[in-house]
């Protein structure tokens, strides 16, 4: 027992020697993962605070061609509710959109292609062109194309309404264009006029102690569990070895792979530990100065402090998760190389496969049930539930715990087949 | 000729090392393995937003005929499950289960046909009277039968839901402005009113278009497809393969500080030195480099190899540069085994792999993966990728060539 407490002792006196370059890196980790949380969160908080200048900007190009769009164009900048969070800008023609969006000035463009309000008048089908800035499809795109796609079954209905207006004056004995079109044309805006008060059609009602965190505090505690599941891998090379003979001297002095084992855990642990006593309050602190609400553990300023903090004994269990994955992973690892590089692919598999990016809702079912059965799976969603002061987070931290005693155990046995090989080094 | 077949000698034999590593063989494999599982689990993705839908009165038919059409049509984005009633779609909410809940009035025809007997103003008489009309009585009765709508927060997300369902409904509502714009002409035609209903009733029962009026495309003209969107978790694929490759160069990085360590090239020339290390860095990148095209191609996210091929290339040198640079300023091996998450970390997450969005622009352009994800649909220029690599090249190598003397 002295001999494990001693070994324990001189291992956490080894490696807290890189606490302070522990503390540099993680540091700039947190800059990393922050920028993450602070483009995302606050990205969508300035959208739902209808800040001007925070409002997206979309070009429209070819509203001159058109009294009618023109007549619509200053219906929908001025009037429409969409104007909290879009801001519609004319632009002379495609290029000069295109400039503008690359320059950052707008986010998209609409182009109308000349002729298109008489194509439609005339019952047939024509199409705009939205240029969108991304990099690839992604969720942004899909929603946009959701947008356009309920805009235009709008227009398909208006095009409808007004083709059964044209029947309706020919049915009556009237096939003057011009006064057909003129009636079209008054539909067309009466139409557009009664769209402008869509929103009173809906009362929105609010749920209180909903299942669901809002999207920033989600966020927020994704970024933490990925920090602590990063954390490991900066101090690795105190910990991969490709020299065994320490191990074997120890266990001639009967510490054995069990006791080895568990002393540089408990190393890992109280290493992981105070990093993280350090900087879960200047988190805190951070995120009390942000622009963001994070409902679940205070709406702001000292409530957020106090509330993150009183949280943060939630993590604990994590950090013990996380160092059993890690020592394992020193422990298969030949040398500090493929160490570093295996720890870091699969923590960000299992983060991805764990619903760190995603919220599990929206993922396909086949990830679904991967993220329940993995262990930081049920890490994650013990945070989430904590999170929520729900009572069932319970069963899925005894979950977890046995993982992480399983882990520990893999890499006793790791230590031992390594301690008794006749290969050596 | 001799110099050059030296040199493809000592590459090839240089690369066979490479590959005999574990690591190498792993990250090789993992290329093909990525968009298999990636393009596996697109196929069955599920939807961003689930709403709870639940009528006003079971005896409301054109409620129940609509819930069917929104439960039965499900979009990539938004998924519609039937809730018995209000309790129902509120405990849905209240649950996690569902983002919204969506409570539709006890008549539904009732909420249309307030919404097409809204007043509207005179357009010819201004600005003003427009105005006015907005403040004006016509939307009261709609309130008698508004539809409720159960969420958390009322955010972007919830916004958008309502949106979309309003286009959902929107044919039901337009059919009820033209029987109001009918009635409100009766000098055109000789029909009475229900006459008139009766053909506005066309609209409703009038065949689906599946039209989409806007054609998506990015900035170089590039359409994006229906497919395209909404295999949203595939979306990430090209920026894993990036971030991958980036990962390589700072391995091979590792493996040449290891391989200084212990003093394996200390034949080399002083002055051959700095280029020969490059070239250990950049072998690994094209043997990752020419397995992720290969899995861009037969992956479905390929766009041309006009466009493909030079931004790979490039990215390759971006890669090779920024990884070597790292070196020659960091210098021991502990301090770049360190810094690798926070690079992986800040290539992941503020260049657009997951999402693209521009905030830190100037630190974002310092991350390789960020240049080459912006210059596939020409949101970037080639050129900037190519001063970049030319950068970090160029003064990779004087730093080195300064170091080795």
């Amino acid at each position: 027992m002295i001999r494990f407490l001693t070994y324990t002792r001189l291992r956490i006196k080894a490696v807290m020697k890189v606490y302070p370059s522990m503390c540099v890196m993680t540091l700039l980790l947190c800059l990393s993962l922050g920028g993450m949380l602070y483009m995302q969160s606050s990205f969508t908080e300035d959208l739902t605070a209808g800040d001007e200048d925070a409002r997206v900007s979309i070009g429209i190009v070819g509203i001159a061609t058109s009294g009618y769009l023109d007549t619509a164009f200053s219906m929908l900048k001025n009037f429409d509710s969409s104007s909290e969070e879009v801001r519609f800008v004319s632009c002379k023609d495609r290029k000069s959109a295109v400039k503008k969006i690359r320059s950052g000035e707008l986010y998209g463009a609409i182009i109308i292609p000349e002729g298109l309000v008489s194509t439609l008048l005339a019952g047939e089908t024509g199409q705009m062109t939205l240029l969108l800035p991304a990099s690839d499809s992604g969720i942004v795109v899909l929603l946009i194309k959701e947008l356009s796609g309920a805009v235009s079954s709008i227009l398909s209905s208006m095009n409808s309404g007004s083709n059964v207006l044209a029947e309706y004056y020919q049915a009556s004995g009237t096939s003057d264009p011009d006064i057909i079109a003129d009636a079209q044309t008054d539909l067309l805006l009466t139409s557009l006029q009664n769209m402008l008060h869509r929103n009173r059609m809906f009362r929105v009602k609010y749920v209180r102690n909903s299942g669901q965190l809002s999207i920033e505090s989600f966020y927020l505690i994704s970024m933490v569990f990925l920090l602590i599941l990063l954390l490991g891998i900066m101090c690795a090379a105190s910990y991969v070895r490709s020299d065994h003979t320490l191990g074997r001297l120890l266990r001639v002095h009967h510490l054995g792979s069990g006791l080895q084992v568990l002393a540089e855990y408990i190393s890992l642990v109280t290493l992981l530990t105070a990093v993280c006593v350090l900087f879960i309050p200047l988190i805190a602190v951070a995120l009390s100065r942000m622009p963001i609400s994070f409902s679940a553990f205070g709406i702001s300023g000292n409530m957020l402090i106090r509330g993150f903090i009183k949280y943060s004994p939630h993590f604990l269990p994590v950090i013990l998760l996380a160092c059993s994955i890690d020592i394992m992973l020193y422990e298969i690892s030949p040398n500090l190389i493929t160490g570093v590089l295996m720890q870091f692919l699969v923590m960000i598999a299992l983060a991805y496969a764990s619903g760190v990016f995603y919220t599990v809702q929206t993922m396909p079912k086949t990830l679904k049930k991967i993220s329940s059965c993995l262990p930081t799976g049920q890490a994650l969603k013990y945070l989430q539930l904590s999170a929520r002061h729900e009572n069932a987070y319970a069963g899925q931290l005894i979950r977890f715990i046995l993982w992480t005693a399983v882990f520990v155990a893999v890499t006793v046995l790791i230590r031992r087949r390594k301690l008794t090989s006749k290969g050596g080094a | 000729m001799r110099h050059i077949r030296h040199a493809i000698t000592q590459a090839f034999l240089l690369n066979k090392r490479i590959l005999k590593q574990p690591v190498f063989l792993i990250l090789l494999a993992l290329v093909p393995m990525l968009v298999l599982g990636v393009n596996l689990i697109s196929f069955e993705t599920g939807s961003l937003v689930t709403v709870a839908v639940a009528p006003g009165s079971r005896d409301d038919s054109s409620a129940r005929a609509l819930i069917s059409t929104l439960v039965h049509h499900p979009s990539p984005a938004v998924r519609y499950i039937s809730c018995r009633d209000d309790e129902a779609a509120q405990k849905a909410v209240a649950s996690g289960e569902a983002r919204l809940g969506i409570v539709f009035p006890p008549d539904l025809d009732e909420l249309f046909a307030a919404y097409g007997a809204q007043e509207t103003a005179d357009l010819d008489a201004g600005a003003l009277a427009m105005l006015g009309s907005l403040f004006g009585s016509g939307s009261n009765s709609m309130k008698e039968h508004q539809i409720i709508c159960y969420t958390a927060t009322n955010d972007i997300v919830a916004k958008m839901t309502r949106e979309q369902l309003f286009g959902k409904m929107y044919r039901d509502m337009e059919t009820a402005v033209v029987k109001v714009w009918l009635r409100s002409h009766p000098e055109v035609g000789d029909y009475t009113d229900t006459q008139r209903d009766e053909f506005a009733e066309q609209i409703r029962s009038g065949d689906i278009e599946d039209f989409n009026f806007f054609e998506l495309q990015y900035l170089d003209g590039e359409t994006i497809t229906d497919e395209e969107a909404g295999r949203y978790i595939a979306s990430p694929m090209r920026g894993l393969l990036a971030v991958l490759l980036t990962l390589t160069a700072l391995a091979a990085v590792l493996y040449l500080c290891d391989d200084i360590r212990k003093g394996r090239f200390i034949w080399i020339s002083p002055q051959k030195k700095p280029l020969f290390y490059f070239g250990c860095i950049l072998l690994p990148i094209a043997d990752l480099g020419l397995a992720a095209y290969a899995a861009l191609y037969l992956s479905g996210n390929f766009t041309s190899w006009r466009k493909e091929l030079p931004a790979m290339l490039l990215f390759g040198l971006c890669a090779a540069g920024f990884a070597n640079l790292l070196r020659v300023i960091l210098r021991r091996m502990n301090l770049i085994a360190a810094c690798v998450p926070i690079i992986l970390c800040a290539c992941l997450f503020l260049t657009p792999v997951f999402i693209d969005l521009v905030i830190l622009e100037p630190v974002q352009m310092l991350l390789p993966t960020y240049l080459y994800l912006k210059s596939i649909h020409s949101v970037q220029p080639l050129w900037m990728m190519a001063a970049y690599a030319a950068a970090a090249v160029v003064l990779g190598l004087i730093l080195g060539r300064e170091q080795s003397f």
